[in-house]
């Protein structure tokens, strides 16, 4: 079993006006030492699934229909407010998106770095100031004794993201979930950013859940990539393989809306056209199927499952490339005729 | 071609807001700027934050004073003017912002956002306004049916379409993108960047266009000018610019690019720190600091003085280095 | 939010102008005040308040007409008088023209009620007070008093906060600074001691003038400190909206100020004068009857709901309980207070931005320069 698993996840919000189903059976699972991509445009889920991997959906106006998120072995939907805290930051830790917000303004950096483990594990103040220093080392900060005595706003942006890692490491979660932890950074920031988390990544072995709308940014850091569209997960394949061979019409769009710096650059780019839907009714088809160009009759009305596939005379669907596409096999013959697909049942999924 | 907007020796300073026990400074957010943009053509401004970059922009749109230095328009001095003089350019210079969600006075509906120029420039009649208004919700892609709804009824790209619909609504000559589709989902940023792109071939209009992302500015520009803390590091046109990045800084951005597809080979030139505060550049060439190429030129120079402005056909850069003597990035 | 169909589609087939702005005037757009009002509406607390001052208001202006028995003319009696059914008693002619100085229009109010009813009278359906007079009467006038009160501090609010306050954001700087600290000096001063401090520093050019101008400077003061809160709130919303990039786009088009004064900020600052207006009203009621109660407001014979709590104080007897002296001022002021802030709830939740699900799904804008 892998240490973190999502199972069959189904969220609504619910608000007096309107309910918006944001999670559609959502189920992945991240192995320990690797790094999940959770790529989709906004609104499509991917920050609800970071939330409710950390606990963090209120009810109201969240109502978890079904599902489970078990982290090694505990199911964070069955446990109540004061079991989360425990979790929470120990076995579960965040990087948010602003680091500016997310540090208390009026504490210095090695108090709120320090509290996290006088809470968790219970170290007296040396001790923790200790593992406090060392963990802002090992971001990256030469003098992280000297930080440790800093407010929040006399670091720099790319330095307070640095230090909000070092805090999600602290405890040596089992899983860290990063939510779009560079999109505000600038280019540079960002590429140093990215380089720190394939660093800690290969040091620390935890799993980590990468929440990004930034294909080129999964690519940099993630093992695997889950494509999530309409708070489904669409297509979910080893990295490489995915940006190989998109099999989801939404994959295959994105990554041709991209501009990109070696493409030729006459004849512009293929923007998906129409945009995100919301989710306020469960379509009873493919969701895409609106902006599709390889939609057909049973796209609208049948649900496609989320099947794994196989590419004929070769073993690479090993890692488990799964699609939710009645119509992959086009998908893919768009981008090599060569190709040929075929469905693969494998043991856990379901037959195709 | 004639040259529509020359830029010389520009500089935007402010006075820092004053903080407790710190003397008064200045920002230098722009220090000394020459750009050209041609007729027609688009111009790409690159640069990471306080690279002064958006302070151009505001600038050219009368919405900061320039502090130094000259801004032509068609051959005509702006910088200088009073409020009234440089009227007749505000509508030769139109502005498309960052967030399409701020930009749009929430208030209003679409038509009345789109009319509200052409009142204010006095240009046709108000029934002819209100149809020009509709031709172009119809240029940009827009259903004119929808002229008398409000703005937070449409979504992102649909807002910036009608953005862009009010920047072209007095015909100008020059629009300054100011990160137009950075608020956008990318499978809509390439719907609006092929709109601006038909747009401009459609009426004839030159773009200034503010972004950070390099990837962006290469689908949309023809030539591109680098920004690192208030001046040009480096001006080329753009397949120069991408193939051939002269300037340290320049293939220092590139190669921070991430791609999908170059994903296997890491980039090899990575920038260490952050840029320092436009407020105390440092001495010499400003990237020194965190240039990787610093130590090919002899006896620190790059420390102590301005680097020398090097040209190569088109292209022309500021760096010390020899041009040949750097390992190729 | 609009699904477009034909968002990409070609220009190929064009549409006809004049018919498509014929077509467009019918497809009207959800604006702010239009969903504001869907949202009021379907409150129904606030539908409540709303029919219930609507009516309160009207009573209000009406009461000169209304056969009540004058609320000042005394019945000295050993006792007041306990509230008497109209099924027991509907009334009787006993009216006497019996009020204060009434202004001119009021008079001719009650030369109408003359014509109409002669000298027939209610019954004292609420009771009457320890002098006499007629609750019921006496309520009524009295919350003419409060609507004057409430209109005198919604002018001043609306004319000298408002046109303060925006005056101050939009200039800026020094100005700015310095309207502002004088807001913030005449916060500082105690309210009560302020109105006490006036009316005796013009005591003696009061005497003189009669009890109409200490009316008036009570007016005033009134007006005094409800225009602060209003400039601040209105301070702060200008500068905001100043910096708003849509103000910035219009400047950078070459609007000039009353173009965007008139156009971008007084319809984005209106909800805000509207919801602070209803929620500062009820206090405004209260400070009136506060004062009147310790005898800096109203002046007798004049009628105000503050006077009315300080004669149901007299009520308050060991031997006799005269409940109703003080139970129905406090009923008809309660309801009204109630009303009037459930309303303000209700036109706040119906204007606050917040509520607008459209603006929560935006995504973060990326790094700008």
């Amino acid at each position: 079993m892998a240490l973190v698993e999502v199972r069959n996840l189904w969220v609504d919000f619910e608000t007096p006006e309107a309910t918006v189903h944001a999670l559609d059976e959502v189920t992945f699972s991240i192995e320990r030492g690797r790094t999940l991509g959770l790529v989709g445009e906004s609104g499509c889920g991917k920050s609800v699934t970071a939330r409710a991997m950390l606990g963090l959906l209120r009810s109201p106006p969240a109502v978890v229909r079904t599902g489970q998120v078990v982290v090694d072995g505990r199911d964070l939907m069955a446990m109540g407010e004061a079991e989360l805290r425990g979790v929470r930051g120990r076995e579960v830790a965040l990087v948010p998106q602003d680091p500016t917000t997310a540090f208390h303004p009026l504490l210095t950096v090695g108090r709120q770095l320090t509290e996290v483990l006088e809470v968790h594990e219970g170290l007296r103040r040396r001790a923790a100031d200790d593992r406090a220093a060392a963990a802002l080392a090992e971001v990256g900060f030469g003098d992280a004794r000297d930080v440790l005595h800093r407010y929040p706003h006399e670091l720099s942006g790319g330095m307070r993201q640095r230090a909000m890692i070092a805090m999600a490491l602290l405890c040596r979660p089992k899983l860290l979930i990063a939510d779009e932890p560079t999109t505000a950074l600038d280019v540079t920031l960002q590429a140093q950013i990215l380089r720190l988390f394939r660093e800690l990544q290969d040091r620390h072995g935890s799993a980590v859940l990468f929440v990004t709308h930034d294909l080129g940014v999964a690519a940099e850091v993630c093992d695997d990539v889950a494509v999530m569209y309409a708070g489904r997960i669409v297509e979910s394949a080893p990295t490489r393989e995915l940006f190989a061979l998109a099999l989801h019409p939404f994959t295959r769009g994105l990554l041709r809306a991209r501009p990109r710096l070696d493409a030729p650059v006459d004849q512009g780019l293929a923007p998906i056209p129409g945009r995100h839907p919301e989710l306020l009714e469960r379509p009873p088809g493919c969701p895409f199927v609106e902006r599709c160009e390889f939609a057909l009759g049973p796209c609208h009305d049948q649900r496609p499952p989320f099947e794994l596939w196989s590419l004929a005379g070769t073993a690479r669907a090993l890692h488990g490339r799964r699609v939710a596409c009645f119509e992959a096999r086009q998908v893919a013959a768009a981008q090599d005729p060569a190709v040929e697909l075929r469905p693969q049942s494998a043991p856990g999924g379901r037959p195709a | 071609m004639s040259a529509l907007l020359e830029i010389r020796d520009l500089a935007v300073h402010f006075p820092r807001p004053r903080r407790w026990r710190e003397p008064p400074a200045v920002v230098r957010a722009v220090d000394g700027v020459d750009l050209d943009l041609r007729r027609g053509e688009s111009l790409g401004l690159v640069g990471e934050s306080g690279s002064g970059k958006s302070t151009i922009a505001r600038t050219l749109v009368g919405l900061q004073r320039a502090t130094a230095g000259s801004i032509r328009l068609d051959g005509s001095e702006l910088t200088g003017l009073d409020a009234r003089g440089w009227f007749p350019f505000r509508r030769r210079v139109q502005m498309v912002f960052q967030d399409p969600y701020g930009s749009l006075d929430p208030r209003q509906t679409v038509l009345s956002i789109l009319t509200e120029p052409m009142e204010i420039h006095a240009l046709r009649k108000p029934r002819e306004r209100r149809l020009h208004a509709l031709e172009l919700l119809e240029a940009v892609g827009l259903n004119p049916h929808y002229a008398n709804r409000y703005p937070h009824e449409f979504s992102g790209g649909q807002r910036q379409r009608i953005a862009i619909a009010r920047a072209l609504t007095v015909h100008p000559e020059l629009v300054i993108c100011d990160e137009p589709v950075s608020a956008l989902d990318v499978s809509v940023q390439a719907q609006v960047l092929n709109l601006l792109r038909e747009l401009q071939e459609r009426y004839d209009i030159a773009y200034l266009f503010i972004s950070h992302d390099l990837a962006v500015v290469r689908s949309l520009c023809q030539r591109v000018s680098v920004l690192y803390l208030g001046r040009v590091v480096e001006s080329a046109p753009r397949d120069e610019i991408f193939e051939a990045p002269r300037h340290p800084y320049t293939q220092a951005l590139i190669a921070a690019v991430p791609d999908p597809t170059r994903a296997a080979a890491h980039p090899p030139v990575l920038l260490e720190g952050e840029p320092p505060s436009p407020t105390r550049p440092p001495p010499g060439c400003r990237f020194h600091p965190r240039c990787p190429a610093r130590a090919l030129v002899p006896d620190d120079r790059c420390a102590r003085e301005e680097p020398p402005l090097r040209t190569d056909g088109a292209a022309r850069w500021t760096c010390h280095l020899e041009p040949g003597s750097a390992p190729e990035a | 939010m609009i699904t477009d169909q034909r968002e990409m589609r070609s220009g190929e087939d064009r549409l006809d102008p004049a018919q498509v702005l014929a077509d467009a005037r019918r497809i009207r757009g959800a604006g702010h005040w239009r969903r504001a009002r869907a949202r009021l509406r379907e409150s129904r607390t606030a539908r409540w308040s709303q029919r219930f001052l609507a009516v309160a208001v009207l009573l209000s202006l009406l009461t000169p007409l209304l056969p009540l028995p004058s609320p000042t003319a005394l019945d000295l009696r050993a006792l007041p008088r306990p509230p008497v059914g109209p099924w027991v008693q509907i009334g009787g002619n006993g009216f006497r023209r019996e009020y204060w100085e009434l202004s001119a229009v009021d008079s001719a109010l009650v030369d109408v009620r003359e014509a109409l009813f002669g000298r027939w009278q209610t019954g004292p359906y609420l009771g009457t007070d320890s002098k006499g007079r007629d609750l019921l009467s006496r309520i009524l006038w009295g919350s003419r008093t409060s609507l004057l009160v409430a209109l005198a501090a919604t002018a001043c609010s609306l004319l000298i906060g408002v046109t303060y306050g925006a005056f101050a954001g939009l200039i800026g700087g020094r100005t700015d600074r310095l309207m502002m600290r004088l807001v913030d000096v005449l916060y500082s001063l105690p309210f009560v001691f302020l109105v006490i401090f006036v009316l005796a520093l013009l005591d003696a050019w009061l005497d003189e003038a009669g009890g109409a101008s200490r009316e008036l400077v009570f007016y005033a003061l009134v007006g005094a400190v409800t225009w602060l809160t209003m400039a601040r709130v209105v301070r702060g919303q200008v500068l905001a909206l100043k910096n708003a990039e849509f103000v910035q786009a219009a400047r950078a088009m070459g609007a000039s100020t009353s173009h965007i004064v008139f156009r971008h900020l007084v319809p984005n600052l209106l909800s805000v004068v509207i919801v602070y207006l209803t929620l500062t009203i009820p206090s405004i009621l209260l400070v009136e009857a506060f004062l009147s109660f310790l005898g800096l407001g109203i002046q007798p014979p004049r009628v105000s709901w503050g006077l009315l709590a300080a004669d149901g104080v007299e009520a308050i007897n060991p031997l006799h309980s005269f409940w109703w002296i003080v139970v129905w001022p406090a009923v008809a002021m309660g309801s009204t207070l109630l009303a009037l802030n459930l309303l303000g709830d209700g036109v706040r939740d119906a204007l606050d931005p917040r509520g607008r699900a459209a603006d929560t799904d935006r995504p973060a804008p990326g790094p700008g320069a």
